[in-house]
């Protein structure tokens, strides 16, 4: 092979790899267009602090990106970042960085509830789902977050779908009975 | 279907309600109440989930990977000009070692000629320059030697320089092509001053007092007679 031939190709596979890197960008910005935010309110109801939320968004996207080539099903882009999602928190308790987050009050407090009576019952019921048992929780917030059937909850959380709809059902009853016992006067902040 | 049934599937997803479902509701009243009142609890707990997301966290989640493939890039293109480095060091280790241990390889008068000549045949033996008896005579001169009388065509007559070895270099027309004849200053460090040859050429080699010579041809040339037509020819000053 001949200096310039050599030159030729390299040239040619380096414009190649320029090209691949730059259709991997596009759909990296891509995705985080699209789920940024529910991979947002997922994390933070499952972490339950803004800030470590971020982190572990952070950590999602970051791994999502390394490993973009292996999503190959857009379709399966959600329950692959809300894999990496649920792995990324369970790595936070195995590096034991942080400490177990204290439910954020000041951080939930709704400003888009047009009516005062609106914004209290949304006030008491984050505070419910907070205190919702984490099993019960998750599959809710897959559920209502991200819109997932019984079926896609029980395959990600490695669990039969009996389960996951009776967890679901108790989450709901939950909240349902908590906010028939609501007290009439809670007070904000 | 019965009410507990009813209640399982609507409370667990009440959005997911289905023919089965809806039909039962339409029949029953108390059934319809709790799938409306469902499907609001289930818009309450949406409303709730649906915190704010923090401004800019697009942006930073781009940021990041942009900040992350970047240093990717200079990593592998710190290995990639590291590897340069190594070679390019080992390279020069190599020149330098092959050009501190030169003396010793082209110690050997033959493999000097015949670097020599491989060397420059690609000017040496195409040129001629039609060089005159005078010209050979100007050269040979600086050796303390003289021509006596041109007893072949002469084609090119220089002094070249050749791993730090200066030598006069003339290229003469034998019988089956042309004859090499490198002439060298007595000071010079070869050694094993006997015949030799390669694929192509062969040579012999012939020290006087005030020089050295190394007459070479092609496989065929009587280059004995040559030799001895030169050293008869040569007179020398001292």
């Amino acid at each position: 092979m001949t200096p310039k031939v050599a030159r030729q190709v390299i040239e040619k596979s380096n414009n190649h790899s320029k090209q691949t890197m730059s259709n991997k960008q596009v759909r990296y910005e891509a995705l985080v267009g699209a789920y940024h935010k529910d991979m947002y309110r997922y994390a933070y109801w499952l972490t339950q602090n803004s800030a470590i939320a971020e982190d572990v968004v952070q950590e999602t996207f970051l791994r999502a990106w390394k490993s973009l080539d292996s999503l190959q099903d857009e379709k399966a882009a959600k329950s692959w970042l809300i894999t990496i999602l649920r792995r990324e928190n369970a790595r936070r308790f195995e590096r034991k960085q942080f400490e177990m987050a204290e439910y954020e009050e000041q951080h939930i407090i709704d400003n888009k509830s047009t009516s005062t009576e609106q914004n209290i019952e949304n006030y008491w019921l984050r505070k419910q789902i907070a205190a919702l048992e984490p099993e019960y929780r998750e599959p809710l917030l897959m559920q209502v977050i991200q819109g997932f059937s019984g079926e896609e909850i029980a395959d990600l959380l490695g669990l039969n779908k009996n389960t996951v709809m009776t967890r679901l059902f108790r989450a709901r009853n939950q909240l349902k009975e908590a906010l028939e016992s609501k007290p009439k006067n809670v007070r904000l902040g | 279907m019965d009410d507990l049934e009813f209640r399982r599937q609507i409370i667990a997803d009440p959005q997911s309600a289905n023919d089965a479902l809806q039909q039962a509701a339409d029949q029953d009243p108390a059934k319809q109440q709790l799938l409306d009142e469902m499907l609001g609890l289930d818009n309450k707990i949406h409303q709730a989930l649906n915190i704010d997301v923090p401004e800019g966290l697009a942006q930073r989640l781009i940021l990041k990977q942009s900040i992350e493939s970047y240093k990717q890039q200079e990593q592998k293109k710190h290995r990639w000009s590291l590897g340069i480095a190594a070679s390019i060091a080992f390279t020069a280790a190599l020149g330098l070692s092959a050009w501190i241990y030169q003396p010793i390889n082209t110690s050997f008068a033959g493999q000097y000629a015949l670097d020599h000549l491989h060397h420059e045949l690609s000017y040496s033996g195409v040129i001629d320059e039609q060089v005159t008896l005078n010209q050979v005579n100007s050269k040979l001169a600086s050796f303390g030697g003289k021509l006596k009388q041109q007893f072949t065509h002469v084609s090119y007559a220089n002094f070249c320089e050749l791993n730090g070895l200066k030598s006069l270099h003339m290229v003469l027309t034998g019988q089956h092509g042309q004859v090499t004849v490198f002439v060298l200053p007595k000071d010079n460090t070869l050694t094993e001053w006997r015949d030799f040859s390669d694929e192509r050429f062969h040579g012999i080699t012939q020290r006087l007092s005030q020089a050295d010579l190394i007459v070479i041809g092609e496989k065929n040339e009587n280059l004995e007679q040559i030799k001895t037509k030169l050293s008869d020819n040569i007179s020398w000053s001292i």
